[in-house]
């Protein structure tokens, strides 16, 4: 599948190391004194690739004719989407009666599924904004992916609340719209300021990646101006917004990337922490519980991790990415999702502290009804998923084993799904009152209109995969050896054609990393 | 809009000529007009129309082509416009939006209910009690809530049904019944006519008997054999009717008799006064500080969860506890049993119990009980219930068991002995055992007339059905259970022209000919004076009319003949149902979907047992997923049988099976009942519980065999004795959903409903307060709350002067009275026009009740204590639903009511999650989109019929509340403690409930709130709710401390949570 070849860049290719951008990880130099590889080492881009290289290996998806393969997807995601339609005219022409709810459990899967989508949308923004501040270069290689997933997460997570009010047609009443009345929000209410949190984040979130866009998308409307291609080239132009690629539309563009991040940063932080006020303002046993903002952040963080991981580990194959999307990545994503993870497990246990120290039998009784009351299947596949299972990522061979991280972050958002699950639901059907008990569980429609967020997020997410540059080609070439100030001191003009990089003189050593088979030692060697 | 047409000038000339005519002067306004000189102001003052009629210029296309395109699509957002016509001759006394009140009375076979209805322009809408009637005092029992639903029961029957030979019936008229009377005359007329305290019913008998040689006139009590009367009448000549005064009672002993549920025809008078007997704030020096209950019971009931001590035997061996306690107080009653060592300590204790009391002690004996413990009751009662016991003599005729009447009645119809038949408000193929035969011999009469609000199981087979009148659109009288007589008088004319009043048929046959009911009650009551007559309908009561008290008494204490039950034999006990009566209530929804009060089961009825019981059976009640589903049982005696479904009962004994009369009906609607196309069914979600047919059908509907199948009446002997001594039992089937309202038994060591001995709260009053659940040394004060005073809508200045701002509600309700008898639930749904949402929703927790009572067990679940607890919505100062609703839909009133506006309510169900108490309910569906049209009649007009999406709650009644101020405010006179009362206060009959200006230090809540008995429910989470309860006292016996199974349950409880409660669940 990964065949795409710098072969425009150089003709007839000398050697195998250099020729191929393939699956198999090229032949790498590594260390003369054999000293151990750091993370910090490895090359953030692999392949020996040049800037040319990069445009080509990035620009291609776009360009190319569709495969059958994308339609297929695209055919089953749209199918997901109609579910979505059929799932949300049903419960609109009926009332929300059609879901699983009763009395003491008014918020179900459509509050689950909302905060999930929220968590997921988080990565995206976080990758971009956060890690860009703080100067993580390893981030453009999957930014500009994650921060799509996050406009589509976030896409998906404004379905719920949205549709999941009694009045679906006066739900623009939460909006503080001025009118003849006088009537304005109820601002006390954290449910308000979900709307403001999560439609602020989704709008800076949309401009923060169209931003970043608009280098790339100047380079697609050169390259089909190049192609013949005016209708195309005439589209990309739009969007590029008259893109020149001067050192003064540089200069913009930076520091309005920079500002973005900057204004992105705390949005990233506020808005799980909103999202967890609509638990934590409320005197709900177990809602009612003041880790919940930094715990719904790391929570947002793992998720969101697991789900680009997810996503990438399967789009660097199919788009044959590896040498830019590189197992380094991926494992940096894994300590990550480690990370948080226990973060989140940390939480989890601080809770039922708590719960025991605060000495309120309610409280007591929540957590206790969670580990061994009805829903204890949810609670404990939330703890393997979310605490247990990530320790595997202590082992590096595992972090940067591709079946154990696909798996990994599978279960890690099943797990996170579960952990929305036993906190709304957990929580509710059993709080005060023990008359007002209940059990609560889905019903088809709530499961329908579930499965339909899915078809609107890869619907979404592949026509993002085919129209749009999937990895941010501007940036990435920016962090190539070749875009050190230096780089040319040492080897030319940069215009004598196919030049050789020699690695062991640059900043970035490139060495092979363990995972590498013996045959890859031996041509590193003959390297 | 009025508009005046504008006289053309031909007009105006044609008008002027027309009087020259006629020689009427001219009229004139001026002298310029009489002078003609205004013509041509006239003819300049309106514009012209621009062009001729038929000749459309551009503009006019676009103004009417704009117009209409904006009225078509405005159409599509609006309702439609339904002129209001207002009256043209407006009745006397009635003024649009203003209800007006009228005293009547209930019928309830011999014992009438005194009520006021309201009325809202000629509509009934609510019931309440009389309340200047001795026995009502305002309250009603939740069957006089349902009575007005019953009236608009749009299966109710509509027309006369006639049967020609073996012909289907057809509709006929009630002109072709009455030609019909004509003809039967001096046939050998047979009549199976209810229990009626009437005096038109007695007149009219008469007559008929003189219309009708050999007139063979059967009364047939509703449910089962009516022991009481026989009982009564051995021990006292004469069948009275004991009238307990429970107030004067120190200690009350039941045998089986639920005195305070709806079972009983006084229940409301009971309720009143067995609370009065157990305040314990302001007793009389020298007494008990409260009484002492000690009940003897074959199922769990509410009296039995109010009882001190409470002792679960099989109906069977009530009478042999009767009989320990009677030897204990030295009545030799001829028989002993060996009873349990538990029972017999119990035995002696009532009787040492008794003998202390001195003369203030009350026995009641069930109807479940034969006629021997009733009188041995008497014996008692006459003994040592001097100060609280009266009998009186009801007048009726000697008592006779109705079992042989009936039976001899069938042979004679079998024998071709019986010319006519009339069932006047009878069902006897439906409440007779079904090894009386009584369908067949039928048949074999030559013509049998039915008369009932339904064409019922009997209706259907007669070969003519009349359609009775509602008590509400009828005349009649009845008397009240203490003996005052009342006139019903009707609020509405028939809504079915065909429909007569019992009555108005019995004069009919009678007479051949027709007669106005009020005519014929007029005589019969003798109040030809008009204000006699008037002064009678205004108060709806006529006082000093009770009956007289029966002296005598101390004989027929002799229980021989009794003999104990098997104990393995599976007893089955009948009971009317709390909920349906006897089958009278079997088609309301609101009844139907009020929670059984011990069980909280609604829509179905179950086969009651004990949990050994059920496993020695081999069935049970299953939980899965909040949802019970339970075994199916056939319970099966001389060759009858009764299917239903199994509920595992706290506190039931054991080898016994109560099941409830008032299911299995089978009524024929004349209502039009359409299936919804297939497109409908496809994309939408029926929720209409009218839709499928007659209510009562759903009751059981999904038993093998159909709801039918659960006719408990079918299942009992001949005589239709209460008790069945002994049945097979098979399982039939598995996994029947039961839909409950409340899943869970146990308080969870939580101090929800707190309760306490009267000795202890007498020694130390303040240990409700000792005892309160805060976190110990918390400095409150510190920490203030997130949305401060500076925010608080009562802080704030414009508030203050809101013409509201004077009154701040609250409510307080007192457990110790508090019987759970259902009143106030039915009384809110009537009054605030509640849905009723059906079986499935039930079961999917979406009731809509916005006042329920919770019912929680205490102890071992084989002899459990019992409490009640109203829930509603407690209206708190610190609203955590206020905070949390993104827009602004439910706020807090001026005066401290936590309000709703429905109109705002998008429908995010935050507050609901919010909500401590969990009060607060929630439209799912549109539940009152397709109600029946008679049904929508019932509404109140002063509350929002709620759409769907919205949530709502209890209000306070806020309709109540502002139409009382605004009276108050037009008269100009301050609002006075007590004017205004919510629905559930007023039908409570135990007044447990005070409602009023917890400002006002003299309002009867704020006083009832400085009770030291007084504690908010979860006050700790600092919410300050209005509502407030007044703990629970009991009253156990010392020497029966072990028994007790409360103790060891101290409420201070800060026992640790357990998740998995293995405590009892029902």
């Amino acid at each position: 599948m990964a065949t795409v070849t710098s072969k425009t860049a150089y003709g007839a290719a000398p050697s195998g190391a250099s020729a191929v951008a393939s699956a198999v990880p090229p032949a790498l130099p590594s260390y003369p004194d054999g000293s151990p590889l750091t993370l910090e080492d490895a090359p953030l881009v692999r392949g020996n690739l040049s800037f040319h290289d990069i445009t080509e290996l990035v620009a291609h998806h776009t360009e190319k004719k569709t495969p059958t393969g994308w339609f297929l997807a695209f055919g089953a995601a749209l199918t997901g989407l109609g579910i979505l339609g059929l799932a949300i005219a049903y419960l609109v022409w009926n009332g929300p009666g059609v879901w699983g709810l009763n009395n003491p459990v008014g918020w179900g899967w459509a509050i689950v599924n909302f905060v999930f989508w929220v968590g997921i949308g988080h990565a995206g923004t976080l990758i971009s904004a956060i890690l860009f501040l703080f100067r993580q270069k390893w981030r453009t290689s999957i930014n500009r992916a994650a921060e799509a997933m996050t406009l589509f997460a976030v896409a998906c997570a404004l379905l719920f609340p949205t549709f999941h009010v009694g009045r679906v047609w006066l739900v623009y009443w939460l909006l503080p719209i001025p009118n003849q009345m006088w009537m304005w929000p109820n601002f006390k209410s954290p449910l308000d300021w979900d709307v403001f949190a999560v439609s602020i984040y989704g709008t800076v979130s949309l401009l923060f990646w169209y931003v970043g866009l608009i280098p790339d998308l100047a380079t697609l409307r050169d390259r089909a101006v190049a192609q013949g291609r005016m209708l195309r080239a005439k589209i990309m132009a739009f969007f590029a917004l008259g893109w020149t690629g001067s050192n003064r539309a540089w200069r913009h563009y930076e520091r309005a990337y920079l500002l973005l991040a900057g204004i992105s940063t705390p949005l990233v932080l506020s808005v799980h922490s909103v999202v967890s006020f609509d638990f934590a303002v409320s005197l709900i046993p177990g809602w009612h519980t003041t880790i919940f903002p930094p715990y719904f952040v790391a929570g947002a963080i793992f998720s969101g991790f697991a789900m680009v991981v997810t996503l990438m580990v399967v789009a660097r194959r199919v788009f044959g990415l590896e040498n830019l999307i590189t197992i380094d990545h991926l494992e940096k994503m894994n300590i990550v999702i480690l990370l948080t993870g226990t973060i989140v497990g940390f939480a989890y246990i601080t809770e039922f502290f708590i719960a025991w120290y605060s000495g309120v039998e309610y409280e007591q009784y929540a957590f206790l009804n969670r580990m061994a009351g009805p829903y204890w299947w949810a609670y404990w596949s939330m703890m393997a998923c979310n605490l247990i299972f990530p320790q595997i990522f202590w082992v590096k061979k595992f972090r940067r084993s591709i079946p154990v991280m696909f798996a990994i972050s599978i279960t890690t958002n099943i797990g996170m799904w579960f952990e929305r699950f036993v906190i709304t639901v957990t929580s509710l059907h059993r709080d005060f009152l023990p008359s007002s008990w209940d059990y609560y569980s889905p019903t088809i429609w709530d499961v329908l209109l579930f499965v339909g967020s899915f078809g609107l997020f890869f619907t979404l997410f592949l026509l993002f995969l085919r129209f749009v540059p999937m990895v941010a080609i501007a940036e990435v070439k920016g962090v190539l050896p070749q875009a050190d100030p230096h780089f040319y001191h040492h080897h030319g003009d940069g215009h004598a054609g196919p030049h050789h990089v020699d690695f062991q003189q640059d900043a970035y050593v490139q060495a092979a990393d363990e995972s590498q088979t013996p045959a890859d030692e031996s041509s590193a060697a003959a390297h | 809009m009025i508009e005046l047409d504008v006289l053309s000038p031909a007009a105006r000339a044609a008008d002027a000529a027309a009087r020259a005519t006629a020689g009427q002067p001219q009229p004139w306004r001026s002298a310029a007009d009489r002078d003609g000189a205004t013509e041509a102001l006239r003819a300049t003052e309106f514009m012209e129309a621009p062009e001729a009629d038929g000749d459309t210029s551009r503009r006019t296309f676009l103004k009417v082509m704009g117009a209409s395109a904006a009225l078509a699509g405005l159409s599509g957002c609006r309702r439609p416009v339904e002129p209001i016509v207002p009256y043209v001759r407006k009745p006397q006394d009635v003024i649009p939006g203003v209800p007006t009140y009228f005293a009547t009375a209930m019928p309830r076979g011999d014992v009438g209910h005194a009520l006021l209805v309201q009325s809202h322009e000629g509509r009934p809408t609510k019931a309440e009690g009389n309340p200047e009637h001795p026995v009502s005092q305002g309250a009603t029992d939740a069957f006089a809530q349902a009575a007005v639903l019953q009236l608009y029961d749009p299966d109710r029957s509509r027309s006369v049904w006639r049967r020609a030979g073996t012909a289907e019936p057809a509709r006929a008229d009630w002109g072709a019944f009455v030609a019909e009377a004509g003809r039967l005359r001096g046939q050998t007329l047979a009549v199976l006519a209810p229990p009626t305290a009437s005096a038109t019913v007695a007149a009219l008998r008469t007559q008929l008997a003189a219309a009708f040689p050999g007139l063979t006139w059967i009364t047939m009590p509703d449910g089962v054999e009516d022991t009481a009367a026989l009982g009564t009448q051995a021990a006292l000549g004469r069948p009275a009717r004991p009238l307990y005064r429970f107030s004067e009672a120190d200690v009350v002993v039941s045998f089986d008799a639920d005195f305070l549920g709806a079972e009983d025809a006084n229940s409301v008078w009971n309720n009143r006064e067995y609370a009065a007997g157990r305040r314990v704030e302001g007793r009389a020096a020298g007494r008990a500080p409260m009484s002492r209950t000690y009940v003897v019971e074959s199922s769990m009931t509410i009296t039995g969860g109010m009882a001190d001590h409470r002792v679960a035997v099989k109906a069977g061996t009530v009478p042999f506890v009767a009989a320990a306690v009677a030897a204990g107080l030295g009545v030799n009653t001829g028989i002993t049993a060996s009873l349990p060592e538990s029972v017999a300590a119990v035995a002696t204790a009532i009787a040492d119990d008794v003998r202390a009391a001195g003369g203030r002690a009350a026995f009641v004996a069930g109807p479940t009980q034969p006629p021997q413990v009733h009188a041995l009751v008497a014996a008692l009662n006459a003994q040592f219930g001097g100060a609280a016991v009266r009998y009186l003599d009801t007048g009726a005729e000697a008592a006779q068991p109705v079992g042989p009447q009936l039976q001899q009645l069938v042979a004679a119809m079998n024998g071709g002995g019986v010319g006519a038949l009339l069932c006047l408000g009878t069902n006897p193929v439906y409440a007779l055992p079904a090894s009386l035969g009584f369908e067949a011999a039928m048949a074999r009469v030559p013509v049998t007339i039915h008369a009932g609000l339904y064409r019922d199981e009997t209706g259907q087979r007669a070969t003519w059905h009349l359609p009775m009148a509602h008590f509400l659109e009828a005349w009649g009288d009845t008397r009240a259970y203490d003996g005052t007589r009342s006139v019903v008088q009707p609020l509405i004319a028939p809504l079915y022209a065909d429909a007569r009043s019992e009555v108005e048929i019995l004069a009919a046959l009678a007479t051949g000919r027709n007669a106005s009911g009020a005519d014929l009650v007029r005589t019969a009551l003798g109040a030809a004076d008009e204000t006699t007559w008037r002064t009678l309908l205004h108060d709806g009561f006529q006082a000093g009319t009770a009956y007289p008290a029966v002296g005598g008494g101390g004989g027929g204490a002799s229980l021989a003949g009794l003999t104990p039950p098997a104990d393995d034999a599976l007893e089955v006990v009948f009971r009317a149902s709390p909920t349906l009566g006897a089958g009278a209530f079997s088609n309301i929804t609101w009844m139907q979907e009020t929670p059984h009060p011990v069980t909280k089961l609604t829509w179905d009825p179950v086969a009651l047992m004990s949990r050994a019981t059920a496993e020695r059976l081999r069935v049970g009640v299953e939980e899965r997923k909040g949802k019970a589903y339970a075994s199916v049982v056939r319970l099966a005696a001389d060759g009858a049988t009764l299917t239903l479904p199994v509920w595992v009962q706290p506190g039931h004994p054991d080898n016994s099976v109560t099941v409830s009369l008032g299911y299995g009906r089978d009524l024929a609607t004349e209502r039009e009942i359409t299936d919804l196309s297939l497109l409908s069914r496809l994309v939408s979600r029926d929720t209409d519980v009218y839709r499928p047919g007659p209510i009562s059908h759903l009751a059981g509907a999904d038993l093998d065999g159909g709801h039918t199948a659960a006719r408990a009446e079918a299942l009992r002997p001949v005589g239709r004795p209460p008790v069945l001594p002994a049945a097979t039992v098979e399982t039939v089937g598995d996994g029947y959903l039961l839909a409950s309202t409340q899943d869970h038994g146990s308080m969870e060591g939580r101090a929800i409903v707190r309760h306490a001995t009267a000795a202890e709260f007498v020694a130390n009053p303040n240990l409700f307060k000792e005892r309160e659940h805060l976190i110990e040394d918390t400095p409150w004060a510190e920490y203030p709350p997130l949305w401060g005073d500076e925010n608080s809508a009562s802080a704030d200045p414009r508030i203050g002067q809101a013409l509201y701002s004077d009154n701040q509600w609250g409510m307080t309700i007192d457990l110790n009275a508090c019987t759970g008898c259902n009143a106030c639930a039915v009384a809110c749904q009537a009054e605030n026009n509640v849905p009723v949402v059906g079986k499935d929703q039930v079961s999917r927790g979406r009731e809509m009740a916005w006042m329920r009572l919770d019912r929680y067990y205490v102890g071992d679940e084989a002899n459990p204590g019992m409490v009640i607890q109203p829930m509603l919505c407690q209206h708190c100062e610190n609203a955590p639903c206020e905070q949390v609703c993104p827009v602004n839909a439910t706020s807090h009133s001026p005066d401290g009511i936590n309000e709703m506006t429905y109109n705002r309510c998008v429908g995010t169900r935050y507050c609901a999650n919010n909500c401590p108490y969990k009060v607060r309910r929630y439209n799912f569906y549109n539940w009152t989109k397709d109600l029946p049209g008679t049904v929508q009649m019932q509404s109140n007009p002063y509350v929002t019929v709620r759409f769907r999406g919205v949530m709502e709650k209890c209000t306070f009644c806020v309709q109540r509340i502002r139409q009382t101020q605004q009276y108050a405010h037009i008269n100009n006179e301050p609002l006075a403690d007590g004017a205004v009362v919510t629905a559930c206060q007023q039908a409570c009959p135990a007044d447990a409930i005070v409602f009023g200006n917890v400002a006002d230090p003299a309002s009867a809540v704020a006083r009832s709130k400085a009770s030291p008995r007084n504690y908010a429910v979860l006050g700790e989470l600092s919410v300050k709710p209005r509502v407030t309860y007044l703990a629970r006292l009991r009253n156990p016996n010392p020497a029966l401390a072990h028994l007790d199974p409360f103790a060891g349950e101290a409420d201070d409880h800060h026992s640790a949570p357990h998740a998995d409660s293995s405590a009892v669940h029902a």
